[in-house]
């Protein structure tokens, strides 16, 4: 669910251009790539779909998309038909194979299903991060990564010291998170083509947070672990590993080997999101043919090939084979990313909101929330811990020389990127689940999370917003 | 251009010349591609079905293909035993499948001029009339006069199977043949199960399939190419006929009869794209998959230049032979063989009219609906088909018992099931071994 940084791999975000269809020949009029309609100049696409599709390329769609599905999920729960919002979501969808049932209601498995799949992608992205991206030299890595463990360390330690000893404690990790769609879609916003150096610390910083998360949700929610199933997940990984090593490449195989997966870690008790990471973490990150290979079979297979062959589809297993290859050239990683980025981003995660941002605000709600040390402490932990701490961190990792700053980056620029990854939202409310089944300490932790999402993210609109600087760089 | 060692394209694992690929991977790829596999693996199944339902195991056998499977969203569900999902669910990619073989076959194929057609259309229909009336001969009354539509059906993996096992060298006029006369088979019984198989008929829910049937229409009419729209399509379209009084398989058909027959692209401009792309792309882009906007681009355009139908075709053909069928095979076709039980004046019947209908009433009605075809002057004999070998073919029509079997669900049941299990059976092993004979001696004769 991240707008990537531009030219980032696996993601066409900033490659539209690179893969537009122009005609080769302009006279040759009907004989170029052809159109579907809704890329046509009909008025139908040109006034709705084309503009639409704009949108959703753009970098701060993500987060646009689940700011509506948060403020829905909110009105909805506040309206005359908040009796639906929780009928809909307690609605319970069972799967029974003989004598083993999976029943959930939906809310549960859009958090523990569908979210895998966004955990499959936060496995993908790190994997590529830490192989080709800024994590893959401690140098560059330093700062994003410091910063972001100041960025964990003191919201959780100011949550524990307004919660100390009561039941509220185990919340710990609900303000350590940050959401990224949240993030880069506010910094977009705010800083409109943001500093070059900025949204990559940005980037970095929230894939550490993500490790950061997982690791929290894996000790959160690990309450009784039956191993049996364990043991079965770690043997199903053993066999992916081994698929991978004798060059199985059907996404079949390893979509079944997936879901099985799923199965496993959700009745081990460990979180089923665990196994997109590990999945994530699993898919190859080289190409299986070398891009030379494949071009050469391109010109020879375009070569081949006739216009109107009789029968029709007689030069089908040729073009199909050119299709297949040239996947080929081109990394799993990057493919599945680019797969299931739009799916994550439009899909799962605003899904995500609508089920789980739905909290009453009535007067009694925020009375008791108002008085709360938990929704104290998350707000406190979001809004001030994740400034202090990624900018404490980083002005210690730059102080020591263990980081620099990176280009176009001022400490005022930085403070609010700091304080826009205070928006801690999906991330936050799904640790809040995880670490308060429900009931009054879980509402006070999702009021919490929602009005610092609200706080920090305002609070680093206003800070880069009056950055002059970005803005005269802006015009530049 | 030469091209240097480890710059050609990788083989896999698969492929390698390692111990385990070369002597037992390999072998059994080159196996799997030829026509026979997946007749033999038919012929596997029912023999694993029959051995297991027979065996002290059975009670295992039972007990894997009872077992209920739900699915359930609040008050809708769908219920129901491991056998009815591999029927109503896994068979309707078989039927898909069909629906597409039958488009292909009316829009390129041989029965694409009525001239052409007017041969195995008349040869299919005899085979169907006459083995149905046969049948129906030997059970005049209900509830077993129900299994007539078991009695017709041939499929055309099997069928062509049968014929490249008993004959490899077959000459194309007769395989073009069998191919026609088992897809007009094909649709006869397709119309079959949808008209007369249907009981208690919901006309809301039809009406909903239909209406699916329009979206999916107009889907196409404004280019919507994404394979997941049309897969929730063809999923509703299921879950609308579930339940319905119709067999939900229809749904496959219709799938398949919408499936586009023609490319979206001009293979001419993909050609074009390809060369561009293949220059614009470097061996060691920097970052890596840097080119990948590029390469998947070009490899959603060759798909683009391949109709729809042939993807689908190739995608799912290696699905249905491979797993589809046999499993629905071994689920289905574990009948238990207690002679007492079938010994019943009724049941008797069902086998008795099943022998004579796929045994001798399939191999003449093909004959003699060839026969009059030819004898009307609508058509001619194509060359390399002799009357001998009509026969044989028709022979070798009533071997496949997988379709049978299928339908034999949708209209009997009980012991009356069981016995028209035997009857289709018996009936492939007798057919087979005609078929074999009469399309054997042949090919010693000069052509």
């Amino acid at each position: 669910m991240r707008p990537s940084i531009e030219g980032a791999p696996g993601s066409l975000v900033g490659n539209e251009d690179r893969v537009a269809h122009r005609p080769t020949d302009p006279t040759a009029l009907g004989e170029g790539i052809r159109t579907p309609w809704s890329r046509s100049e009909r008025p139908l696409p040109r006034r709705i779909v084309q503009p639409l599709q704009a949108f959703l390329g753009t970098e701060s769609a993500g987060g646009l998309v689940l700011l509506a599905a948060a403020v829905i999920a909110l009105g909805w729960a506040n309206s005359p038909w908040r009796g639906a919002y929780e009928t809909l979501w307690h609605t319970r969808l069972t799967l029974r194979a003989g004598g083993v049932p999976v029943s959930q209601d939906l809310r549960h498995w859009v958090n523990d299903g569908l979210m895998a799949l966004f955990f499959l992608v936060v496995g993908l992205e790190i994997k590529r991060e830490v192989l080709t991206g800024e994590l893959r030299t401690m140098r560059a890595a330093a700062l994003p990564v410091v910063a972001a463990v100041g960025g964990m360390v003191v919201p959780a330690v100011l949550y524990l010291a307004l919660n100390a000893g009561g039941d509220g404690g185990r919340g710990w990790g609900v303000p350590m998170a940050t959401d990224i769609a949240f993030a880069l879609g506010g910094l977009t916003l705010a800083a409109g083509r943001a500093p070059g150096g900025l949204k990559p610390f940005l980037l970095t910083l929230a894939i550490v947070d993500d490790i950061g998360a997982i690791v929290v949700i894996a000790v959160v929610d690990s309450g009784s672990v039956s191993w049996v199933p364990l043991l079965v997940a770690l043997a199903l990984v053993a066999l992916a590993v081994l698929l991978r090593r004798i060059h199985v490449r059907a996404g079949a195989v390893y979509l079944a080997l997936g879901v099985a997966l799923w199965v496993a870690v959700f009745e081990s008790g460990v979180h089923a999101s665990i196994a997109g990471v590990v999945l994530g973490l699993l898919t190859p990150a080289a190409p299986f043919q070398r891009p030379a290979a494949v071009s050469r079979e391109a010109h020879r297979v375009a070569d081949q090939t006739v216009d109107d062959p009789w029968p029709p589809d007689a030069d089908a297993p040729q073009w199909l084979s050119l299709a297949r290859l040239s996947r080929e050239a081109v990394s799993p990683l990057a493919r599945l990313e680019s797969a299931l980025h739009p799916w994550t981003t439009f899909v799962v995660v605003p899904l995500f909101a609508l089920a789980n941002a739905g909290v009453r605000l009535s007067a009694d709600a925020l009375r008791s929330a108002a008085a709360s040390r938990v929704t104290l402490g998350v707000v406190v932990g979001l809004v001030v811990g994740k400034l202090v701490g990624i900018l404490g961190a980083s002005a210690l990792a730059v102080r020591t020389g263990v980081g620099t700053l990176p280009e176009g980056v001022t400490w005022r620029r930085l403070a609010g990127a700091a304080s826009v990854a205070g928006i801690g939202f999906t991330l936050s409310i799904f640790v809040a689940e995880l670490a308060f089944p429900s009931g009054a300490l879980l509402e006070h932790a999702r009021l919490g999370v929602l009005l610092a999402s609200v706080v920090a993210g305002g609070l680093g609109y206003a800070i880069l917003r009056g950055d002059r600087p970005a803005e005269e760089e802006r015009r530049r | 251009m030469k091209v240097e060692r480890g710059e050609e394209l990788r083989l896999p694992w698969s492929r390698s010349d390692r111990p385990i690929p070369r002597r037992v991977i390999r072998p059994l790829q080159s196996f799997l591609e030829t026509e026979v596999a997946s007749g033999l693996l038919l012929l596997l199944a029912l023999a694993v079905a029959l051995v297991w339902a027979n065996s002290p195991l059975r009670g295992a056998y039972e007990d894997l293909w009872s077992r209920h499977l739900v699915v359930r969203l609040g008050r809708w569900g769908v219920e129901d035993d491991l056998r009815g999902w591999i029927r109503d669910g896994l068979m309707t990619l078989f039927f898909l499948v069909a629906g597409l073989e039958v488009k292909r076959e009316l829009l390129t194929g041989e029965l694409r001029s009525r001239r052409a057609a007017i041969l195995p259309a008349a040869a299919a229909l005899g085979g169907m009339v006459v083995a149905a009336l046969l049948y129906l001969v030997a059970n005049p009354s209900p509830p077993a006069s129900h299994g007539w539509g078991a009695a017709m059906p041939t499929d055309i993996a099997l069928a062509l199977g049968v014929l490249s096992l008993a004959f490899p060298r077959a000459p194309s006029s007769l395989r073009v043949f069998v191919l026609s006369l088992a897809i007009a088979d094909d649709l006869g019984t397709i119309a079959a199960v949808a008209i007369f198989y249907s009981h208690r008929l919901s006309a809301g829910s039809v009406a909903l399939a239909l209406a699916i049937g329009a979206v999916v229409f107009v889907a196409r009419r404004i280019d919507v190419r994404s394979s997941v729209v049309y897969g929730a399509l063809g999923t509703a379209m299921w879950l609308a006929l579930h339940g319905s009084g119709v067999s939900p398989t229809l749904a496959g058909v219709a799938m398949g009869l919408l499936t586009p027959a023609v490319p979206f692209h001009r293979p001419r401009a993909v050609s074009r794209e390809a060369h561009r792309i293949a220059d614009e792309t470097v061996d060691d882009p920097s970052p890596p998959d840097a080119d990948a906007a590029q390469w998947l681009e070009l490899s959603r355009l060759c798909r683009g230049a391949v109709s729809p139908l042939a993807r689908l075709e190739a995608a799912l053909h290696p699905w249905t032979s491979y797993v589809v069928l046999p499993v629905f095979v071994l689920a289905d076709a574990g009948v238990r063989i207690v002679p007492h039980a079938l010994a019943t004046t009724s049941s008797e019947r069902v086998v008795v009219g099943m022998l004579l209908a796929r045994a001798l009433g399939k191999p003449l009605g093909i004959v003699l609906g060839s026969w009059l075809a030819v004898r009307l002057g609508a058509s001619g004999l194509p060359a390399g088909l002799t009357w001998r070998r009509v026969l044989g073919v028709g022979a070798a029509a009533g071997v496949p018992f997988s379709v049978s079997l299928f339908v034999a669900e949708l209209s009997l049941t009980g012991p009356l099931l069981d016995a028209a299990r035997v009857g289709v059976v018996l009936a492939a092993v007798l057919t087979g071994l005609l078929g074999f004979l009469l399309l054997r001696t042949r090919e010693r004769a000069p052509s």
